[in-house]
């Protein structure tokens, strides 16, 4: 009525579920007649029709027109002109509250004023009659949250060999075993907790991953098995696969010829064989020793090189069943 | 015939001491009821649903339950049922008599509201039932059981009804007593005549 007569303000009822959850049906908004800024996120009202209003939100405002759409709608309405805009919602009056104070203002005056007693009956009738009507639907099954499941974010192996694993929503709070597999090697594994960062750091003994590199010739995929307790005292079981890298050695001479080095670029050892011959004068090479060095994770091995004017280098070693070679025959000059 | 009558207002104001009593304890419920959780849940749930508010939780996260976001609305009948059963009680209070027009409103008022209280409570009862209970989760981090949640009702609500029910029943009596007693006597005087 205020709208039709032009009053500046005026109460509307929200007559849809379309704007759910922020304006339900049945709650009373007052809107501000012909806004002069119209924004993004306002909740305007805009008619089709003197007597067939929307109340949705602006989300998009282009030049002359705006788009709208209702909050618990999935797609926005056809853009319109903002002419056709009536008013912006600045209040809203939940229904419980109005219905609540006119039942209460209603049952005040007929105490004041007297209603015949026989009558007192029907009142109660109509308010639960209006009640009924004007409320959503008694049985509605429940619309949880999405739960916040775990999952895993991500799993990697550190530099030094610690197996870290990342989790989404809730990490297990305590580990009661914990196991890295191998096809048939398994060794357990340390477990650090940081419920902060929701991550279990495990600890693997480089000695495994020695051994299943000289033992496998394969992709190289560690398994590693948890079984520990989450929160609300949850039972965990977690197996991941978790790829072990399986990078070739970087093996160089220096520049003076002096030293052969070797860099281990994955995080266990890997045992190389190395055979240095060397000779006086040129080429065959006449002398040569034969040695077998364990070259850490992450790390570089230094051999000096014998100080003869001509020598030769062969490295041989093996990660995962890949063999690796380097081979190089040098002269000083001498 | 002077005792007689005697006798039978001494009859009638026994019931309906009654059921001034039972629409006392129907006030008196409807009053805990406001202030007692109707469901309770333990385990994996936790939280409490009343009529005046509701907090469920399943591992850590809040859920929404639209019917219960609106229960506080659906109390609106049953406040004003209370509200009518304490002016009908006032009239004692007050030694106003009460006639047959206000126990018929108490009658009806009353069933209603026995009806009414045993909606709401099966709707609540479906709402609740739809609580999932047991949670097993298999995701990217594992198998994930958790122990199962327990859901725990106060019998209270039914005891509502059931004080609705005897209130109900009561006001009947007051109703139908004089009514039945007369005819009972009419009866008895056209047998005499017969006889």
């Amino acid at each position: 009525m205020g709208r039709l007569i032009g009053f500046p303000v005026y109460l509307s009822i929200v007559p849809s579920k379309s704007m759910e959850p922020t304006l339900r049906p049945g709650d009373l908004v007052l809107v501000e007649r012909y806004p002069d800024n119209i924004e993004k996120g306002d909740i305007v009202v805009w008619c089709l029709a003197p007597l067939h209003c929307i109340v949705h939100r602006v989300i998009n405002i282009s030049g002359d027109t705006i788009t709208t759409k209702g909050d618990a709608n999935p797609g926005p309405d056809p853009p319109v002109s903002v002419d056709r805009v009536k008013g912006r919602v600045f209040l809203k009056i939940p229904r419980e509250a109005w219905i609540t104070t006119l039942l209460f203002l209603a049952i005040i005056y007929a105490w004041r004023r007297g209603v015949p007693r026989g009558s007192i009956a029907a009142v109660y009738l109509l308010i639960a009659a209006a009640v009924l009507v004007s409320a959503p639907p008694i049985y509605n099954p429940l619309s949880p949250a999405s739960t916040q499941a775990t999952v895993l974010k991500s799993s990697y192996i550190t530099d030094n060999g610690i197996v870290v694993l990342e989790y989404g929503g809730y990490p297990p709070s305590h580990v009661d075993s914990c196991s890295a597999i191998l096809v048939s090697l398994t060794t357990n594994c340390t477990v650090t907790v940081d419920v902060e960062h929701a991550t279990l750091i495990l600890g693997v003994p480089s000695t495994f991953y020695l051994r299943a590199s000289q033992e496998y010739n394969r992709t190289p995929l560690l398994t590693v098995r948890i079984r520990g307790t989450t929160v609300g005292d949850g039972v965990f079981n977690g197996t991941y696969m978790i790829p072990i890298p399986a990078d070739k050695l970087v093996i160089n001479v220096s520049e003076n010829a002096t030293e052969l080095v070797i860099r281990n670029p994955n995080p266990y050892p890997v045992p190389v064989h190395i055979f240095i011959g060397y000779a006086k004068h040129v080429m065959p090479i006449t002398n040569g020793t034969n040695q077998t060095v364990s070259v850490n994770g992450h790390s570089t091995v230094r051999i000096s090189l014998p100080d003869e004017p001509y020598f030769y280098v062969e490295v041989r070693y093996k990660v995962f069943g890949k063999p690796g070679y380097f081979a190089g025959a040098y002269n000083r000059g001498g | 015939m002077q005792v007689h009558i005697t006798v039978e207002a001494e009859e009638y104001s026994l019931v309906e001491e009654l059921a001034d009593y039972t629409l006392v304890a129907a006030v008196v419920s409807f009053i805990v009821l406001l202030v007692t959780p109707a469901v309770t849940l333990h385990g994996s749930l936790s939280g409490q649903i009343g009529f005046t508010g509701y907090r469920v939780e399943a591992l850590g996260s809040q859920w929404r339950v639209p019917f219960l976001d609106n229960m506080l609305l659906y109390t609106v009948p049953m406040l004003v049922a209370e509200v009518i059963n304490v002016y009908y009680i006032s009239f004692r209070l007050r030694g106003l008599p009460r006639g047959v027009e206000e126990w018929g409103s108490l009658l009806i008022i009353n069933l209603a509201n026995a009806g009414y209280t045993l909606g709401i409570y099966r709707g609540l009862s479906s709402t609740v039932s739809s609580i999932p209970t047991v949670f097993v989760y298999d995701t990217s981090a594992g198998h994930i059981v958790y122990p199962p949640g327990v859901i725990e009702w106060n019998k209270i609500w039914l005891l509502a009804f059931w004080i609705y029910v005897g209130t109900s029943i009561l006001t009947a009596l007051i109703i139908t007593y004089p009514t039945a007693r007369s005819l009972a006597r009419e009866l008895q005087r056209k047998i005499r005549r017969r006889g």
